[in-house]
């Protein structure tokens, strides 16, 4: 009978649970707490073959060297809206504030951390001394472009500068809004300094030049496009919703990210040939940057479940378990983040 | 038999709290994202972004959808937060006019935000029925 008892009250008990469940699941009023970070994982912000730099999931930046040693650690530096390395990561350079407050340029050189308070934002920079950024002017923002060899600053063509970067820094294209459209500019790096295009009014959010400066992607939400030569007619691609690209000298890898509240997070990837036709495209959970061999189309693409590498029929030729994010640091050369934060490089032999 | 019959009954009734409880775990730490269901009817969003420059996500547009609810009224608000919810970067507030069953989008909504923020966008419905309007909120992380 106590037995019987005992049941009865964790029957009712039970049943008032579900109740309460079901009011907490479809409430008049339902608001749940923002979700936490689940299985939150380090990411790569930028690497090369001397080092990279990190986002915790702490939201802490790290300078990691080539051994994986961490050099310097930043949170201040992780709410700027652009870093990048400078010649050698993990050198590192951070500027600009979302709000367009007035913030420090933060400089990681060495050892040394300097804050620069010098209004303007930095968009590019290999040192100090050699950079390109936005300065505010007497009568409107200057274009700033500082070499060893000397400084220039001209009007800024525009508002709301980005600069894409080629990997090895001989080209960039600086996009902007000119009369209520978007444009882009080429800008090309020689030993007297960087020449800069006249602007060509074009669909362009980000862009992406590859090794030596070609092929150059960009693209908007509805429109991606390849430039075969800086000055060329660009060609149509196939792909909409664009929101990453990364070019070899064979092949374009774009990549679409969708957060959805019915389906999940998703990434679709595809490869491209230089013609523009499809290779391979997958889908996959949660979001992962790819990236592909600056001289192949060999892809690197992290998972939920580790890192694949993907030929050009778009088999898998390699997984790696425990690697969280990649990139190529040079043709055949992969860095590799693992989950514990450690980086590993490994090249082709 | 009555013995037998009530044990039987308080076991079904532990195991469906059971499965209750396992429906309510999705929203819990380890999803990135949340469903908004309230009244019977179900706000669903998207958003799609950027990961243009090393540092930033460049948000794009976002849409959102309300199902099993054919009201001209309903109201949706969305909000691209970060830093935990310190922070908002962007946000749209409908007017009493949407209508159940339509998609909606909103484009170039253009918003950079430092992916160390961990953004995420919130979507919120009040639902158009008789009597009191149920609401609720969806959220989703965005690159992280």
């Amino acid at each position: 009978m106590k037995l019987l008892r005992a049941l009865l009250i964790a029957a009712l008990a039970s049943t008032a649970a579900i109740v309460l469940a079901g009011v907490v699941l479809d409430s008049p009023h339902a608001d749940p707490a923002e979700p936490s970070a689940g299985n939150d994982v380090p990411v790569l912000i930028e690497a090369d073959t001397n080092g990279a730099i990190v986002l915790d999931p702490s939201g802490e930046l790290r300078g990691l060297d080539a051994f994986g040693a961490v050099r310097w650690r930043d949170r201040e530096l992780a709410g700027r809206l652009y870093v990048s390395c400078l010649a050698q990561c993990p050198d590192a350079v951070g500027s600009g504030s979302v709000d367009d407050r007035p913030s420090a340029t933060i400089w990681h050189v060495g050892q040394a951390r300097v804050a620069d308070r010098t209004p303007g934002v930095v968009l590019w920079a290999r040192s100090q001394h050699e950079l390109l950024a936005v300065r505010p002017g007497p009568a409107g923002d200057l274009f700033e472009m500082r070499t060893l060899a000397g400084a220039s600053a001209s009007r800024l063509e525009g508002t709301d500068p980005r600069l894409f970067a080629a990997p090895d820094d001989s080209r960039a294209v600086l996009v902007s809004t000119i009369a209520n459209a978007r444009a882009y500019q080429i800008l090309d790096r020689g030993s007297d300094g960087w020449t800069v295009s006249a602007p060509r009014t074009a669909p362009v959010e980000s862009a992406c030049p590859g090794r030596n400066g070609l092929p150059i992607v960009y693209y908007d939400p509805d429109h991606a496009a390849i430039l075969d030569t800086p000055r060329g007619e660009p060609r149509e691609l196939s792909m909409t919703g664009v929101g990453r690209c990364a070019t070899s000298q064979v092949a374009v890898l774009v990549q679409r990210f969708r957060q959805d509240s019915r389906s999940g997070d998703h990434t679709t990837t595809r490869l491209l040939d230089m013609s523009g036709a499809t290779l391979w495209e997958r889908v996959d959970p949660g979001f992962h940057l790819g990236d592909v061999d600056p001289t192949g189309d060999i892809v690197a693409l992290p998972t939920d479940t580790g890192l694949v590498l993907l030929g050009r029929d778009g088999r898998t030729v390699e997984r790696i378990p425990d690697v969280v994010d990649a990139r190529f640091v040079a043709p055949g050369c992969l860095a590799s983040l693992h989950a514990d934060g450690v980086l590993t490089t490994r090249c082709r032999t | 038999m009555y013995r037998t019959r009530l044990v039987l009954v308080a076991l079904a009734t532990i195991s469906s709290m059971g499965v209750a409880l396992a429906v309510a775990s999705p929203a819990q730490a380890d999803t990135k994202w949340s469903e908004c269901r309230a009244g019977g009817d179900i706000l669903t969003g998207w958003t799609e972004f950027d990961f243009g420059t090393q540092n930033t996500i460049y948000v794009h547009r976002a849409g959102f959808n309300i199902e099993r609810n054919g009201g001209t009224h309903n109201n949706v608000y969305l909000k691209l937060r970060g830093n935990e919810g310190e922070s908002t970067y962007w946000s749209w507030i409908s007017e009493d006019d949407i209508v159940g069953g339509r998609s909606y989008e909103r484009k170039k909504i253009n918003t950079r935000v430092p992916r160390g923020a961990k953004p995420i966008m919130k979507y919120h419905a009040t639902f158009d029925q008789r009597g009191a309007d149920p609401s609720c909120a969806a959220y989703g992380h965005l690159g992280w």
